[in-house]
């Protein structure tokens, strides 16, 4: 079997680059996690989208532990090293964001049946009476802009990295700021006096997150069970797997079959019914179209 | 994004234009007593002195609204607080505890006054309708001109 040898600079850079810009994520979604419980008062939008801010604290967070745990190279206990440790964290993340946004789809068509008016009260504010509703639009307006930033700063890192935490990151940031302008509406119409939009807008937020869980779930699970290396955002096989996969029929055409998965990053490959030369390394390989530090791995599995 | 962007900007226009009646209520209640100039109030039971602090309060929102408040009820919390849910009463006046299941299934504003009874701490309140946001406004400033006045 023959390994990879570590990151190329060039991605190691990024890699510092993501774990910076997930710290000022968490630093920003921190801030909106208090801003928005400060002023969500009794509307379920604003409760709703206030969750979904608080999990969207995930990714991040597993992103980083993650990234920790990568750098740590193969010991006696684990002798793949630790590279799918965010598949783990993120399975779990994804299941936990899934069960609270079933259960707050669920709160929020209660809501939308049983025709709730929700009350928003005012606050005496330096001898004005100030209506709350203005504090939770000011609320979610401010939540909108840290994710809209940083999302698209994260798309091209995530393109570069090939890594699919920072990618889903990058569309949980879109949905979060999408839902900071469904909850301006909700509470917005809420003040026009339409008693649906607030539970509408929290429909919506709901919906949003279960499809965020769902999209992390059918990534990780992806992976954990050895699927084949996948586009980001994508079901379909990724060109550089099906370059690696050429190029490895090409050098053992002999071989029965070429398996391929994907362990975080990177792509291990195992080459079924052939035998290696003694002196066989992945760079001898030549691969168009796949970059060398995706190979993680190659080995061989004689018939 | 441009959608998105433009959504926001016309519905902050709106808001904008109609600041003058923003908030407004889900079922008009405000609108209602303003144009009838009637006032339609129940009351819990409550000690005398209690009373004669929610009839003060009463007559406040009343010149404030210009409307003539007439006691269109008095007994059971539960009773007044379903009228007050149907719409047959503008506002109701008694005595909620800190903890009653009541606080979420209408708007109870902040007491005018407060005492205890053993553990349990009661509060004189104004009570709403659920979502008659601008109404409630209304009823939360004066609640709070009134305790500054005293």
């Amino acid at each position: 079997m023959t390994e990879r040898r570590g990151h190329p600079p060039a991605i190691e850079r990024d890699i510092r680059a993501a774990r910076r810009l997930e710290w000022w994520n968490i630093g920003w979604s921190v801030s909106i996690v208090v801003v928005m419980g400060l002023t969500m008062g009794a509307s379920q939008a604003m409760k709703t989208a206030w969750l979904e801010d608080t999990l969207g604290l995930v990714p991040p967070i597993v992103f980083l532990i993650a990234t920790r745990y990568e750098g740590r190279a193969a010991d006696k206990r684990f002798h793949y090293g630790y590279d799918r440790v965010n598949s783990l964290g993120f399975l779990v993340a994804a299941v936990a964001l899934g069960g609270v946004g079933l259960f707050l789809l669920r709160d929020s068509i209660v809501a939308l049946w049983y025709r709730e008016h929700v009350t928003i009260g005012s606050a005496r504010v330096l001898g004005h009476d100030i209506w709350l509703g203005w504090f939770m639009l000011a609320a979610q307006a401010y939540a909108t802009i840290p994710p809209l930033i940083i999302g698209r700063k994260e798309l091209p890192l995530a393109e570069r990295m090939r890594d699919k935490l920072i990618h889903t990151d990058a569309l949980m940031n879109k949905a979060n700021w999408q839902t900071g302008i469904a909850g301006i509406l909700g509470v917005g119409g809420l003040g026009f006096g339409l008693w649906w939009a607030d539970p509408v807008a929290a429909i919506l937020i709901s919906l949003s997150i279960v499809w965020d869980a769902w999209n992390a779930l059918k990534i990780a699970t992806a992976e954990l069970v050895d699927g084949i290396p996948r586009e980001l955002g994508d079901t379909r096989i990724s060109k550089e797997a099906q370059a690696l996969a050429m190029a490895l029929e090409r050098e053992f055409p002999g071989a029965k079959r070429v398996l391929l998965r994907e362990t975080g990053r990177y792509i291990r490959a195992e080459v079924v019914g052939a035998v290696p030369p003694a002196d066989f390394s992945i760079d001898s390989l030549g691969i168009d179209g796949c970059e060398d530090w995706r190979v993680d791995s190659v080995s061989f599995r004689p018939a | 994004m441009k959608i998105s962007g433009a959504l926001v900007a016309v519905t902050a226009l709106a808001m904008l234009a109609a600041c003058d009646s923003y908030p407004r209520d889900i079922e008009g209640v405000r609108d209602r007593v303003v144009e009838s100039r009637q006032l339609r109030v129940g009351y819990g039971s409550m000690p005398g002195d209690r009373r004669s602090l929610a009839d003060r309060f009463v007559s406040r929102v009343a010149r404030v609204t210009g409307a003539r408040a007439t006691k269109a009820a008095e007994g059971s919390d539960e009773a007044l607080f379903a009228a007050l849910d149907r719409g047959d009463l503008d506002l109701v006046v008694t005595e909620v505890a800190a903890d009653s299941p009541w606080l979420t299934e209408v708007a109870v504003i902040e007491p005018l006054a407060r005492r205890r009874i053993g553990e349990r701490e009661l509060g004189l309140s104004a009570v709403a309708r659920n979502g008659e946001n601008r109404w409630i406004m209304l009823l939360e400033r004066e609640v709070r001109d009134m305790r500054g006045a005293s």
